[in-house]
C-alpha cells in the first residue's frame, strides 16, 4: 500500500488494452451466464428475503459472532475475534512457522488483512490455489473482482505469465494453462502444512461456516492439510443454516451461476469414533481448526446509519462487473474492494485516504444499484462517503478552510 | 480506520485541482466557470407563463467543460500532468476555449429551442434570468455538502419568487437536485419536471419525422434516478423515422463520461467513447441524447464516421418545423 499511486495506476490502466480485452470478455461472459442463473422463478422474492436476514444479521453482528465462537469450540474447533487487523495477523502468524507450506482458498477478508504478503514475510511459503488468484499472485498485481480476482488479465497474458513463472511451454489453449497450474498446485497441496479460507457465510447456531467454489482448491487446501484456519468476516454470521443456505443461494446465483461445483461445509476438525467410539482427531482432514472472526471496522460500519447497508454486501461482483468503468479499467477502479461498494469497504477496512480515492472515481451512474440483489444504494453511499471523508481531509487536500 | 502517509494526499491535491477551482468560483460568484452573467445570457424572451424554464446554465457550462477536456488532452500530452496544466490555464483560457467552440455556440441555443417547443405544444412558458443559475449539483454529488448548502440557499432566495409556477428544468441533473435535494436543505419545495416528461403528458407530436435511423441514450440521472424511460421515447417516435435500443439502455443504460470529466479527464473520454461504439454498432445515423453533459461529452468524443450526436430539444425543434 506504501507507494501507491492511485490515479496514476488507473490512468495507465485506460490505456492497457489487454486489460480492456480481458475485462470486455469477463463482462460479456458474465451476461451470458447470468442470463440463465436468473431463471429461477424465485431468484427476486429470495433475494428480498435475503435482505431481511442480512438486516437482522447485521444488526446483532456481535452477538452472533459470541454465538458462532461459542458453538465452533463446541465443535471442538478454536475461535477468535479479531477486533484488528494487527490482531488478526497475530493470531494467524502464531499458527503457520516459517517455512511451512500454507495453501489459500481466495478470500477478500484475507486479502483485505494482506495475509499472504504477511506469512510470506514471515518466511511461509504462500500459494493461492484459485486459479485467477494464482494468477494474481503470479503477475504481482492487485485482484480485480471478487469472484474473479484475474478478470482483465487477457489469455495472452496468462500463457506468458505461466511460460515465465512456471516454466512450462504452452500452445495457446485455456485448457493448456489449467492443466499446468492444476500440476503445479498438486505438489503444494499433498505436502502443505496449513490450509487458509475464507467463508461465505456462517451459521451461527450449528458453529458452520459455508465456502462455495467450482474449482475443488479449497476443498483439497482446506482437507489435506493438518491445521486450517477460516478468515471470517464478522458480516458473514446469519443465525442458521437455513438462512445461511439461502444466503449462498442468491449469491451465487448473481454471480452468475447456476449451482456452484461445490458448497463446503466446515463445524470443525476431522474426527473418528470408529474404534470403540473413541473420539479421535485429524482423521483424514485436519486434525485443528481455527476460526478468526474479523472485525476491523465492520462494528463501525454498522454503527453508522450511512454506511451499515454496505455489510448486506454477498460479494456476488454483479456490481463491479455491471459498473461503466469495468470493461475500461478493470479493478483499478477499487483499492482490494472494487468498485463503488468497495468505496466504502475500502475506507472502513483498508485506508480511509485510499477510500477517497476511490469514491471520487465512482460516475455514480447508479447500474450497480440496479443489479445488486439487495438493493443496496451504493451511488448513495459514495456521495455520502465522500461527504464524511471531505470533512476530515478537505482542509488538507483543498488548503483551505475544511469543505 | 487505517491511515496513511502523506503520499497519497499529494496525488489527490493534483487530481483535485480542477474542483478546487470549480469550488473557489463558485464560493465567490456562485458560477463554477467563475465567468459573468452575460456569458450566459439566452435568447429567450420573458413573460408571466405557468411554466418557468430552468437551464441551471448546464448547456453551457458542459460544452465549455467538455472543450476544457478536450483542450487539457491534446496540449496537456501525459495526464498526469492535468493538475498542473489547469492550475495554470486560469479563466481567460477557458473563456477562450469556450468562446472558439462550435459546439458551445450550439448547446447555448437549444434552451431557447426548447422554448418554442414549449409554446408550440401550448404551455405557457417564461423565462427570469436572475433565477436561472447554477443549483450546485456537482458539489451535492461530490459530498462537497458545506459549499452546497451555502449556494443552494442563495440559488433557492432567487427561486423562491416562483414557488408557485411549474420549474421546467432542461439537465436531469438540476432536476434531480431541485426537487430530490433542495427540499431537504432549503426548505423550497418546488415542483419541477423534466421537459420530457411535460411535453409526454402533453402528448406533443411534432409536424414531420426526421429521416434516418436513430439510437436514444439514456441519461443516467433521467432514467434511474427520475424514472423517465418511456416519455422521450414516446416523443422520439414521433418525431423520427426509426428508433432503436442498444440493450443498455433504460434503467441498464450506462456512463457518458461526462461525471468523470473534473477529476479524471482521460477516463471520462474513453468511458464516452465506449458508449459511443456501442451505440454506433446498432448502425444508427443519430444519436439522441436527453442532458447536457450527456450531449457535450459524447460529441466531443465523436469523430468523422460516428452517428451525429444530437440533443432531444434539437430533433423535436427541426422535426416541428424549426423556426416556429
Amino acid at each position: 500500500m506504501r507507494g501507491l499511486k492511485y490515479f496514476e495506476e488507473l490512468e495507465s490502466a485506460v490505456s492497457n488494452r489487454s486489460l480492456r480485452i480481458g475485462a470486455e470478455r469477463y463482462v460479456k461472459g458474465y451476461r451470458k451466464i447470468f442470463e440463465s442463473a436468473r431463471r429461477y422463478p424465485r431468484l427476486t422474492s429470495l433475494a428480498e428475503e435475503v435482505r431481511v436476514i442480512k438486516e437482522d444479521s447485521v444488526s446483532r453482528m456481535e452477538e452472533l459472532a459470541k454465538q458462532l465462537a461459542d458453538s465452533f469450540r463446541e465443535n471442538g474447533g478454536e475461535a477468535h475475534i479479531a477486533r484488528t487487523r494487527e490482531e488478526a495477523l497475530r493470531v494467524i502468524g502464531d499458527l503457520v512457522r516459517p517455512g511451512d507450506i500454507v495453501v489459500k482458498g481466495k478470500s477478500m477478508t484475507c486479502e483485505e488483512i494482506g495475509l499472504r504478503e504477511f506469512l510470506s514475510e514471515k518466511g511461509a511459503e504462500v500459494w493461492e490455489t484459485d486459479l485467477g488468484e494464482f494468477i494474481v499472485q503470479l503477475a504481482g498485481i492487485r485482484p480485480m473482482h471478487p469472484v474473479n480476482p484475474a478478470a482483465g488479465v487477457s489469455r495472452e497474458e496468462v500463457f506468458r505469465l505461466f511460460e515465465e513463472k512456471l516454466g512450462v511451454k504452452l500452445s495457446g489453449d485455456v485448457a493448456e494453462a489449467v492443466e499446468a497450474a492444476r500440476r503445479f498446485l498438486r505438489g503444494k497441496y499433498v505436502n502443505a502444512d496449513v490450509g487458509i479460507s475464507g467463508g461465505n457465510v456462517a451459521a451461527a447456531e450449528e458453529g458452520i461456516i459455508l465456502t462455495v467454489e467450482n474449482e475443488g482448491n479449497i476443498r483439497l487446501s482446506t482437507t489435506l492439510p493438518r491445521r486450517y484456519v477460516i478468515v471470517l468476516g464478522m458480516e458473514k454470521i446469519v443465525p442458521t443454516i437455513e438462512d445461511a443456505i439461502k444466503v449462498l443461494k442468491v449469491t451465487w446465483r448473481y454471480a452468475g451461476y447456476k449451482a456452484p461445483t461445490y458448497i463446503n461445509a466446515v463445524s470443525g476438525p476431522s474426527k473418528t469414533g470408529d474404534i470403540e467410539k473413541v473420539i479421535v482427531y485429524g482423521a483424514h482432514g485436519p486434525k485443528e481448526v481455527h476460526l478468526v472472526i474479523l472485525d476491523n471496522g465492520r462494528t463501525a460500519m454498522l454503527r453508522s446509519d450511512a454506511f451499515r447497508e454496505a455489510l448486506y454486501c454477498l460479494r456476488c461482483g454483479a456490481c463491479a462487473y455491471e459498473c461503466p468503468l469495468f470493461p475500461l479499467v478493470g479493478g483499478y477502479f477499487g483499492y482490494k474492494y472494487v468498485s463503488g461498494i468497495g468505496a466504502v469497504w475500502t475506507a472502513f477496512t483498508i485506508s480511509e485516504e485510499i477510500g477517497l480515492c476511490v469514491a471520487l472515481t465512482c460516475v455514480r451512474a447508479g447500474r450497480c444499484r440496479e443489479v445488486c440483489p439487495l438493493r443496496i444504494d451504493i451511488p448513495g453511499m459514495v456521495v455520502k462517503l465522500r461527504e464524511r471523508l471531505f470533512k476530515k481531509f478537505g482542509g488538507r487536500i483543498f488548503g483551505e478552510a475544511r469543505a | 480506520m487505517g491511515g496513511l502517509g502523506g503520499e497519497v494526499f499529494e496525488e489527490l491535491r493534483g487530481r483535485l485541482r480542477l474542483l478546487a477551482e470549480l469550488r473557489r468560483n463558485i464560493a465567490s460568484s456562485g458560477d463554477p466557470l467563475g465567468l459573468p452573467d452575460d456569458f450566459y445570457r439566452l435568447e429567450i424572451s420573458g413573460g408571466g407563463g405557468e411554466y418557468l424554464l430552468f437551464t441551471g446554465r448546464e448547456y453551457v457550462i458542459a460544452a465549455v467543460m467538455a472543450e476544457v477536456v478536450s483542450y487539457l488532452l491534446r496540449g496537456g500530452g501525459v495526464l498526469a500532468r492535468i493538475g498542473v496544466a489547469m492550475q495554470r490555464l486560469g479563466l481567460d483560457v477557458v473563456r477562450l476555449v469556450a468562446g472558439r467552440s462550435k459546439l458551445f455556440e450550439r448547446m447555448k441555443r437549444i434552451p431557447a429551442m426548447l422554448a418554442e417547443v414549449l409554446r408550440a405544444a401550448g404551455l405557457d412558458v417564461c423565462y427570469a434570468p436572475e433565477a436561472d443559475v447554477y443549483p450546485g449539483s456537482i458539489l451535492w454529488e461530490m459530498g462537497l455538502s458545506d459549499d452546497f448548502r451555502r449556494l443552494a440557499s442563495s440559488v433557492a432566495g432567487r427561486l423562491r419568487p416562483y414557488e408557485g409556477k411549474t420549474i421546467v428544468a432542461t439537465s436531469p441533473h438540476s432536476a434531480e437536485v431541485l426537487s430530490q435535494v433542495y427540499p431537504g436543505v432549503t426548505g423550497l419545495r418546488l415542483r419541477v419536471v423534466h421537459y420530457a416528461k411535460l411535453l409526454a403528458e402533453k402528448d406533443f407530436r411534432p409536424a414531420k419525422r426526421l429521416r434516418g435511423r436513430f439510437a436514444y441514450h439514456d441519461p443516467c440521472r433521467l432514467a434511474r434516478d427520475l424514472g423517465l424511460v418511456e416519455e422521450p421515447r414516446v416523443l422520439l417516435q414521433a418525431a423520427v423515422e426509426e428508433l432503436v435500443d442498444h440493450p443498455c439502455s433504460g434503467r441498464m443504460t450506462t456512463c457518458c463520461g461526462a461525471p468523470a470529466e473534473a477529476i479524471l479527464p482521460r477516463l471520462a473520454r474513453e468511458a464516452a467513447r465506449y458508449r459511443l461504439e456501442e451505440l454506433k454498432s446498432l448502425g444508427v445515423d443519430a444519436v439522441v441524447v436527453a442532458c447536457p453533459f450527456c450531449l457535450a461529452s459524447l460529441s466531443s468524443a465523436s469523430s468523422k464516421g460516428d452517428p451525429r450526436v444530437v440533443d432531444l430539444v434539437e430533433v423535436l425543434w427541426e422535426a416541428a418545423g424549426g423556426d416556429m
